[in-house]
């Protein structure tokens, strides 16, 4: 079921007139249709009544007493943060520089202790032994004995 | 008249402190720093928690807020509007986080100006709000609660002034009829 034009202009008027205020025309045709309405009665109690609600419902949370400092930690360390990450490539690539130059150092510097058992670079080395010395017990093959019944 | 400039003078000069403090802490100045946190602090904390109607999360968005304004504090043309800034930052994380999440409100510390027996309507206005989209949700907050102008509710959440004017008429008329069911039931 629509509602009638008056109760239209009416509900429009309610919801606006917080902000804007009516006009005494306008007034005037608010108090005569709340008067006769009784729809528009209930919806004008109705909305009052959720408006002040809403308005009492109002939080006073300021949070705890050391909330600024929490927040000033916070900053800091995003800060921190921050310049770590502007500057993560340029480290990445130093440690990786770095880690590479060792590794060359490494390969192209001879060993000194190499060097102090053998300057010539092979009398250190074990020498060979002439002989091979087996140290486990072959199994013994059973011998073959000529068959004396053979014959 | 004279009261109305003298006004003015004093929030002038408030705006130049403020201004002071912001060019401060771009040189680095943790006083001064803190000094802007303790400012606004308040302001932000309550307005959080009203729009997101949980204390722990109000609180987690004003960190939040201060944080991302401190890291865009370039963009910020003007130091002496730094208190707008860091409003409308928390506002648009508040309404981020109502889209993310419609959580079921959390104790909260009760006014100490508001009515006995309101703990229950309270209660009934977090579901209440719940139930209305997040852009709508806020902005009848804002205006009915934070008792904010049509002006600072566009401002806030970067709307035109006339997007603030439909929001609310639909707000309204939504929030009027939730209300109504909801007294039915009862």
């Amino acid at each position: 079921m629509g509602l009638r034009r008056s109760c239209r202009r009416f509900r429009k008027l309610r919801l606006s007139s917080p902000e804007r205020g009516l006009r005494v025309g306008e007034q005037t045709f608010c108090a005569e249709h709340v008067h006769d309405c009784t729809g528009c009665r209930r919806y004008d109690s109705e909305l009052s009544a959720a408006r002040e609600a809403l308005r009492s419902s109002s939080v006073n949370h300021h949070g705890p007493a050391e909330f600024a400092n929490r927040v000033v930690r916070a900053i800091s360390r995003d800060r921190i943060r921050r310049q770590f990450e502007v500057w993560r490539p340029t480290l990445i690539g130093a440690v990786t520089a770095a880690i590479a130059v060792g590794a060359v150092l490494q390969v192209l510097t001879p060993d000194p202790e190499y060097d102090a058992r053998s300057p010539e670079g092979t009398a250190a080395l074990p020498a060979p032994s002439e002989t091979l010395i087996f140290d486990f017990d072959l199994p013994r093959t059973p011998e073959l004995e000529p068959d004396s019944t053979d014959g | 008249m004279v009261n109305v400039s003298a006004r003015q003078g004093a929030i002038t000069d408030l705006r130049e402190e403020e201004a002071q403090l912001v060019l401060r802490t771009r040189h680095g100045d943790d006083g001064a720093l803190r000094e802007l946190v303790n400012r606004h602090r308040i302001r932000l904390i309550r307005t959080a928690a009203n729009v997101l109607r949980d204390a722990v999360e109000a609180e987690d968005v004003a960190q939040e807020a201060f944080l991302k304004a401190f890291r865009e504090l370039h963009r910020l043309r003007d130091d002496r509007a730094f208190g707008s800034f860091i409003y409308r930052i928390c506002v648009r994380l508040c309404v981020d986080r109502l889209r993310l999440k419609r959580a079921e409100p959390t104790a909260l510390e009760p006014s100490q100006k508001t009515p006995a027996g309101s703990i229950e309507t309270r209660v009934v206005i977090e579901k209440l709000l719940a139930k209305l989209p997040p852009d709508l949700s806020a902005t009848l907050v804002l205006r009915e609660v934070e008792q904010l102008s049509y002006d600072e509710v566009a401002r806030a959440m970067n709307v035109p002034v006339g997007t603030v004017r439909s929001r609310l008429h639909t707000a309204r008329e939504r929030f009027r009829t939730l209300w109504a069911a909801a007294n039915e039931w009862e």
